[in-house]
């Protein structure tokens, strides 16, 4: 199956996200940071700003694919977030475009504001962000000693500033922090995944999220310091002294557990997206290679520079289209060229993988794109040992079997 | 006794204190085995070979039977007494239709494993955790896959042709290139004076959908369609046949085989010699697409229980697919996806249900409306009697004669 011209514009038109990375500026210099002196980017940073006026022509732009009768959806739940650097170093942007949202009056959307922010500036705009009801990502790794890559540029450890504001909106508004905040926290050498749950956990009563460092594109002269900084999710659950407790609480967050949901998802032919597969035979041709994403079918990130993208987490040199004053350039025909030309490259390698039907590869984390080796890539005998380990691992938990198939949701 | 049959739950055995005077034994079924506990039977049905065996249920059936379906057991449990007959009598049953096997724990230590069949439906799986039909909202132009037309009606009163809304017909399917449609039904009192006639068919043609044309045997001679019209190759004309006349067929022959490359014969019969008359005609003249339709007409529900009814015996030569019995327990085939729009401009899920909307109506919230709050797309076994069944996700889903008949299923079982 070839991605068309069609694809793209319907999955434009139910874009679930909007992420607008407000500014390139951070008040904080994490040492592991994406686009920090770790990593390569091609495009540089320069603390600039995303203007207003960008962020309205791609709402205007959207707003004319959800007011038209082509639209194939009933209603659907829009996300705008605010991303950065720190998103909150540019408050006007945030509330005029919040404005321009809720003046929108549309019948078959429904907006919801969220935003991931390092928290240090929540005391001041924290009755703003509760009045627009938004959804905060706050990212925090641990306790004081855990927290301590995430430094201001005088190289401050952030946490005391970070613990005092997320402490106060918990004492303040309550419900709010029930049910609109949740913890982010990336994994590293200060801290274990054990670390950052207990913290959460006790200090907030949250499951967090928990992520690793981002292994794609780290400078060559910087490899030494990456490693000596990264640390494995699954080997620290596992050398975890409550294993048993994260593997339960933490559930799909686990690595094991989430791939063996997306085995069962995949493999028992037990489960079921949707009505039409179950009322129709789908084929091998109706998939597309790999486990990238459909460009925008799960969000649309609009750089500072005005460059649309597919995700926040793919390179900024990979843009598919642009927005500027004048309004926005997105050329249907041409994405789902890019995206062909780059299945076609893998076409070989996906045609024989085992795993093909549960692949998570994203094109665009490969490594050298004109001739991209998949290193997630399975022949028969390593699927073999692949669905080994998930039968094991269902034998020694034979309660997985029955709460993946009967509450996870995949979509 | 039965009480020893099977082995209380444990990880794991250890495999030391085995010897063959107390060998003990893996009893598996396999992934494509599906087992139904109700009432007095325990219905074993493997879905690959679509062998089936009922049987009555005593303790140690039901003792084995919820063994296997509690799912943390994962299609195994432990057999520690093959001395008894009623074991031996499962094991052998099961073995023979291919729906399971016994294993000696002295050849296969590590307890097996299997993926007991059981649906993980993701849009159900959201309304039961969420309460969110996010799923359902953000696709409901792709549920849409069959679309039936009345293009016009004569009013009982006035006598006038009333005719369907082309304009808004058209503006509301111009969704139709997200949508599942690959065929539209045309039906019309008569059919070439509906006044968008050739537009229609251009506008079907040019979506790249079939279009059926449905016609009455008696009232082919009216029937004109312009010559040399480009789009008879994506036609397809079914005839409707009611009392219909050697004469009439060799009529609607003559008229339309030339034309048209695809004719069926949709011939409605209410009792056995009419079956029989019309089987002679369409023989007669060697037609090889046809299908006989029942027509219930009040009076002839003995004619129905003979040739429409499931016997006990259809039951068990039932053959459906695992995907299809999960089908059933989801959503109703014979209605899914099918909206029927009326020359008034009513929209029906179900012909024999309330419109669920107008022509007014778009197809995102006429889809909604019937997934949400409907009666028949969704409508499947979960009624009385048939919940209380083990072929409850074997039989067909329900289907109009039900609901004209009065009858919630179409079996032998409550009649019995």
């Amino acid at each position: 199956m070839k991605l068309t011209p069609l694809h793209i514009k319907e999955s434009i038109c139910l874009v679930p996200q909007i992420t607008f990375e407000v500014t390139q500026a951070c008040n904080l210099n994490c040492a592991y940071c994406a686009y920090g002196r770790l990593y390569n980017s091609e495009i540089k940073r320069e603390r600039k700003n995303l203007p207003v006026e960008y962020a309205i022509q791609i709402i205007k732009y959207l707003v004319s694919f959800w007011d038209s009768k082509q639209d194939p959806s009933f209603s659907k739940q829009v996300y705008i977030s605010f991303y950065g650097g720190e998103p909150l170093l540019n408050i006007d942007f945030i509330k005029q475009v919040v404005a321009y949202v809720e003046g929108l009056n549309l019948t078959k959307r429904q907006f919801v504001f969220s935003m991931t922010t390092n928290a240090t500036l929540l005391d001041k705009y924290i009755d703003y962000l509760v009045s627009k009801n938004f959804r905060l990502l706050i990212s925090i790794d641990g306790n004081k000693e855990n927290h301590s890559y995430r430094v201001t540029h005088n190289k401050n450890n952030s946490f005391d500033v970070v613990y005092r504001n997320v402490k106060a909106i918990q004492e303040q508004y309550p419900l709010f922090f029930r049910d609109n905040v949740n913890f982010n926290a990336v994994l590293h050498k200060k801290n274990s995944v054990s670390d950052i749950f207990n913290f959460i956990n006790e200090e907030f009563d949250k499951n967090p999220t928990i992520g690793e460092l981002t292994t794609v594109g780290i400078k060559p002269e910087s490899k030494a310091e990456f490693w000596e900084t990264y640390q494995n999710k699954k080997e620290s659950i596992l050398l975890a002294n409550n294993t048993k407790t994260l593997k339960e609480k933490l559930f799909l967050e686990t690595p094991e557990i989430n791939q063996l949901a997306l085995y069962l998802h995949q493999y028992s032919q037990n489960v079921y997206n949707d009505y039409n597969e179950l009322l129709f035979d789908s084929s091998e041709t109706e998939r597309l290679p790999t486990g990238t994403c459909i460009p925008f079918g799960k969000r649309m990130f609009i750089t500072a520079e005005g460059g649309i993208l597919a995700c926040e987490k793919i390179d900024q040199k990979y843009v598919l289209g642009n927005v500027d004053y004048s309004g926005v350039y997105l050329d249907f025909d041409e994405i789902a060229q890019i995206y062909n030309d780059m299945y076609s490259r893998l076409a070989k390698q996906c045609s024989t993988c085992s795993i093909k039907n549960a692949c998570q590869q994203c094109i665009f984390t490969l490594e050298n794109k004109d001739n991209p080796i998949c290193r997630k890539y399975m022949d028969k005998t390593t699927f073999k040992r692949f669905e080994q380990y998930q039968m094991d691992l269902l034998r020694e938990n034979p309660y997985l079997y029955e709460k993946i198939m009967k509450e996870v949701i995949i979509n | 006794m039965s009480d020893k049959i099977i082995s209380p739950k444990k990880d794991t055995i250890n495999t030391s204190v085995i010897n063959l005077e107390q060998a003990r034994y893996w009893f598996i079924l396999y992934k494509d085995t599906f087992v139904w506990i109700k009432n007095k039977d325990i219905l074993v049905y493997n879905s690959k070979n679509c062998k089936s065996d009922l049987f009555k249920i005593n303790d140690i059936t039901t003792k084995v039977f919820e063994a296997f379906q509690d799912i943390h057991n994962l299609y195994c449990i432990e057999l520690i007494d093959l001395e008894n007959s009623i074991v031996q009598d499962i094991i052998s049953r099961i073995e023979r239709m291919d729906a399971g096997r016994l294993i000696c724990q002295e050849k296969e230590s590590l307890k097996p494993i299997v993926l007991p069949p059981i649906l993980n439906f993701q849009p159900n799986l959201e309304v039961i955790e969420n309460n969110e039909y996010s799923i359902i909202k953000g696709k409901a132009a792709h549920y849409l896959n069959e679309i039936t037309l009345y293009l016009n009606k004569e009013d009982k009163l006035t006598r006038q042709l009333v005719h369907l809304d082309y304009t808004k017909l058209k503006e509301n399917l111009s969704i139709l290139p997200y949508s599942s449609v690959s065929n539209v039904n045309l039906y019309a009192k008569s059919i070439t004076k509906y006044v968008y006639w050739e537009e229609i068919l251009e506008f079907f043609a040019n979506n790249n959908i079939e279009i059926s044309i449905n016609l009455r045997l008696k009232e082919i001679e009216d029937f004109h369609l312009m010559e040399n019209n480009s789009f008879f190759n994506a036609i397809t004309i079914n005839i409707e046949v009611e009392n219909g006349t050697e004469k009439d067929y060799r009529i609607a022959l003559s008229k339309l085989k030339d034309k048209f490359q695809k004719i069926n014969w949709r011939i409605f019969i209410s009792e056995e010699q009419e079956y029989r008359q019309q089987e002679e005609i369409i023989k007669l003249l060697e037609q090889e697409t046809y299908e006989f339709i029942p027509v219930f007409t009040g009076k002839n529900i003995a004619f129905f229980k003979e040739n429409v009814y499931l016997t006990n015996n259809d039951l068990k030569d039932i053959e459906i697919s695992r995907k299809d019995i999960f089908m059933n327990q989801v959503l109703n085939s014979n209605y899914f996806g099918k909206l029927t729009i009326m020359s008034n401009g009513k929209v029906y899920a179900g012909t024999q249900m309330p419109a669920i909307g107008t022509i007014n109506d778009s197809v995102q919230e006429l889809v909604y409306k019937e997934l949400t709050q409907g009666k028949s797309w969704l409508r499947i076994r979960d009624m009385e009697p048939c919940c209380d069944c083990v072929y409850q996700w074997l039989c067909p889903p329900p289907s109009d004669y039900e609901l004209i008949i009065g009858s919630p299923n179409l079996c032998d079982k409550i009649f019995t």
